[in-house]
C-alpha cells in the first residue's frame, strides 16, 4: 500500500502471544494451538514446539461419537485465536489438555467476536474459538491482545515512547480505545471502521475516546 | 419444597417411598446406565416398578442419537420400553421446530446425525451447502458462504463434526436472515465418551453461535420444561404423584422442581454427596438415594 514500516513498529497479538509464551514457559516448551498458520509460525519462530496429534489431524470423520484423544502431558498451554480450520477434534484435544494436565493454561491472542472477510460478511473470529474452550475448561483465558496492555508494553520496551505525548488511534471502543485509555495514552476514534458516531457519543468510562475524527485520511487533507 | 432439606433414603425406606408415586421419570446417563453398561441392578429395579403398575418414562438431553438407537440400547440391556415413554432433546427439537415454523421449513444444523434424522422425520428440510461440506481446507481466510434466505432456524447440539465452516454459515444465517432463530437441543458443557474422558458437548456448539449472533438460544432440553410438557401431553400423569430421578442438579433436579414434580438425586452419575448437600433453591432435590439399583435390592 506504499506505507513505510519497520518490523519493530508492528505489534500483533500473534507475535505478542509468542513472546509471552516463550517467556512464561521457557524456550522449547510444547503447546497445542487452535489458531491460524500465521500464529503457528510466530510461535515456532521463538522456539515453541507445536504438538500436532494424529487424532486431531489425521482421524477420519466420525459420526458415531467424539474422536478419542490421548494428550501429551508436557503441553504447557493451549493457544487460541481465530481459526478457519477450527474443528471439534481441536476443541476436544484442547479441552482435554486444560482439564487433565496440571497447570496447563489457556492463552488467547484476542477475543474479537467477528472477523470481516473478503466478501464483506463477518465470520466467527478468535472469540468463537476461546468461548467453547473457556466453557469446557472453566478457565478464563489470558488475553494477549487489546484491550489488554501487553502489546503496548512490548512497544514501550522495544521502541520507547513518552506516554504523555502519545495517542492511540482506533475504530473500536472496546478494544482500541479501552486499550489506549487504560494504557495511559490519549485516544482518538475514527469512523472509517465498525463504530458509528452515535455509539461513540454514548461511550462511557474507559471506552470513551479523548478525541474523534472522521478518518485518518483527513490528516493528509489538512496537510 | 425448596426450603426443606433433602431427605436421604436408605434401602429400608425405599418400598414405602415408591408408593408415594404413580409415575417415575428417569434421566438415562448416570442413572440407568454409564456409557454402555447398566448401573448395577437398575434393569431389575425398573422391571419391579412396572410390575407394581407404575408408569415409567425416560427424559434425556442426549441429542446425538435418534430415538430408535436409544430404544435398542434399552432393549439390549433387558429393559422394557415403549417409544412413547422416551423424550429426548433431539425429538423435542424436531417437534418444536415443525410446530413453530411449519412443515417443510428449512433449517441449518450444527449437530449430530441423530438430530438430523429426527428433524427430517417430521418433514423439516436440512440445508447442506457445498461451502460448508465440500469446500477444501483453507489456510488463507474464512471460507465464504452465501446463505439460503429461506432458512428459519439454526439448530445446535453436540456435534463431533463441528467446524468453522458450520459456525460461519450458522452465524451468517442468524445475523443476515431476518427472524432466523437459534434453537439448541441442550447446553450441557461436557459429554462423557467411551474412553472415560469428557469432550465438548452441546454447550460448546451453542456458546460461539450465541456469542457471534448476540442471540440467546431457545433451549429444548432440561432444565427447560418442554420435554416434560411432551410427556404430559402424550402419556398423561398426575404431577402430585410423580418423581423425577436424575444425577445432575442443574438439569434433572431443576427440571423436576420447576416442572412441579418431586425430585430424587442418585449418586451414580456426576454429582457427589457434598455437592448435593450444598444445593439450594430449584437445584435442591426433594430426596436422594445412592442408586436406582437399590430399589431392586429393597424389593428382593
Amino acid at each position: 500500500m506504499g506505507i513505510q514500516i519497520d518490523e519493530g513498529e508492528l505489534a500483533t497479538s500473534a507475535f505478542g502471544a509468542a513472546k509471552y509464551i516463550a517467556k512464561e514457559f521457557g524456550p522449547g516448551c510444547k503447546v497445542f494451538v487452535c489458531g491460524s498458520k500465521g500464529l503457528e509460525r510466530e510461535l515456532e519462530e521463538v522456539g515453541v514446539q507445536i504438538v500436532r496429534p494424529d487424532s486431531v489431524f489425521q482421524a477420519l470423520p466420525s459420526t458415531a461419537g467424539p474422536p478419542l484423544h490421548k494428550v501429551d502431558p508436557e503441553i504447557k498451554a493451549v493457544v487460541a485465536g481465530a481459526d478457519w480450520e477450527l474443528s471439534h477434534r481441536k476443541l476436544g484435544y484442547g479441552t482435554l489438555c486444560l482439564n487433565t494436565i496440571p497447570g496447563c493454561r489457556l492463552i488467547a491472542t484476542n477475543t474479537d467476536v467477528l472477523f470481516p472477510a473478503a466478501d464483506g460478511n463477518f465470520y466467527p473470529g478468535a472469540g468463537a474459538t476461546v468461548a467453547p474452550l473457556e466453557l469446557c475448561s472453566g478457565q478464563k483465558a489470558t488475553v494477549i491482545g487489546k484491550p489488554g496492555p501487553m502489546l503496548l508494553d512490548i512497544l514501550v520496551a522495544t521502541q520507547g515512547m513518552d506516554k504523555s505525548r502519545t495517542v492511540m488511534v482506533g475504530d473500536r471502543l472496546d478494544t482500541d480505545i479501552q486499550f489506549g485509555n487504560e494504557g495511559g495514552v490519549q485516544t482518538a476514534l475514527v469512523l472509517t471502521g465498525v463504530t458509528h458516531r452515535d455509539q461513540a457519543e454514548a461511550a462511557a468510562g474507559p471506552l470513551r475516546p479523548t478525541f474523534a475524527l472522521p478518518s485518518l485520511g483527513d490528516i493528509a487533507l489538512a496537510a | 419444597a425448596e426450603s426443606t432439606p433433602t431427605v436421604w433414603l436408605g434401602q429400608e425406606d425405599l418400598l414405602s417411598w415408591i408408593d408415594r408415586y404413580d409415575t417415575f421419570l428417569f434421566d438415562c446417563d448416570g442413572v440407568v446406565w454409564l456409557d454402555n453398561t447398566p448401573v448395577p441392578n437398575a434393569p431389575e429395579a425398573l422391571a419391579f416398578l412396572r410390575k407394581k403398575g407404575k408408569q415409567v418414562m425416560f427424559v434425556s438431553n442426549n441429542a446425538t442419537k435418534h430415538r430408535s438407537e436409544f430404544l435398542s440400547k434399552f432393549r439390549n440391556m433387558g429393559i422394557q420400553i415403549d417409544e412413547g415413554e422416551l423424550a429426548t432433546s433431539a425429538f423435542g427439537a424436531a417437534k418444536y421446530i415443525a410446530k413453530e415454523f411449519g412443515p417443510g421449513c428449512k433449517v441449518f444444523v450444527c449437530g449430530s446425525k441423530g438430530l438430523e434424522r429426527e428433524l427430517e422425520e417430521v418433514g423439516v428440510q436440512i440445508v447442506r451447502p457445498d461451502s460448508v461440506f465440500q469446500a477444501l481446507p483453507s489456510t488463507a481466510g474464512p471460507p465464504l458462504h452465501k446463505v439460503d434466505p429461506e432458512i428459519k432456524a439454526v439448530v445446535a447440539g453436540a456435534d463431533w463434526e463441528l467446524s468453522h465452516r458450520k459456525l460461519g454459515y450458522g452465524t451468517l444465517c442468524l445475523n443476515t436472515i431476518p427472524g432466523c432463530r437459534l434453537i439448541a437441543t441442550n447446553t450441557d458443557v461436557l459429554f462423557p465418551a467411551a474412553d472415560g474422558n469428557f469432550y465438548p458437548g452441546a454447550g460448546a456448539t451453542v456458546a460461539p453461535l450465541e456469542l457471534c449472533s448476540g442471540q440467546k438460544a431457545t433451549v429444548i432440553g432440561k432444565p427447560g420444561p418442554m420435554l416434560l410438557d411432551i410427556l404430559v401431553a402424550t402419556q398423561g400423569m398426575d404431577k402430585s404423584r410423580t418423581v423425577m430421578v436424575g444425577d445432575r442438579l442443574d438439569t434433572d433436579i431443576q427440571f423436576g422442581n420447576e416442572g412441579g414434580v418431586q425430585t430424587a438425586l442418585v449418586l451414580t452419575g456426576v454429582t457427589h454427596r457434598d455437592q448435593a448437600e450444598a444445593a439450594a433453591g430449584p437445584l435442591r432435590p426433594t430426596f436422594a438415594l445412592p442408586s436406582l439399583g437399590d430399589i431392586a435390592l429393597a424389593a428382593r
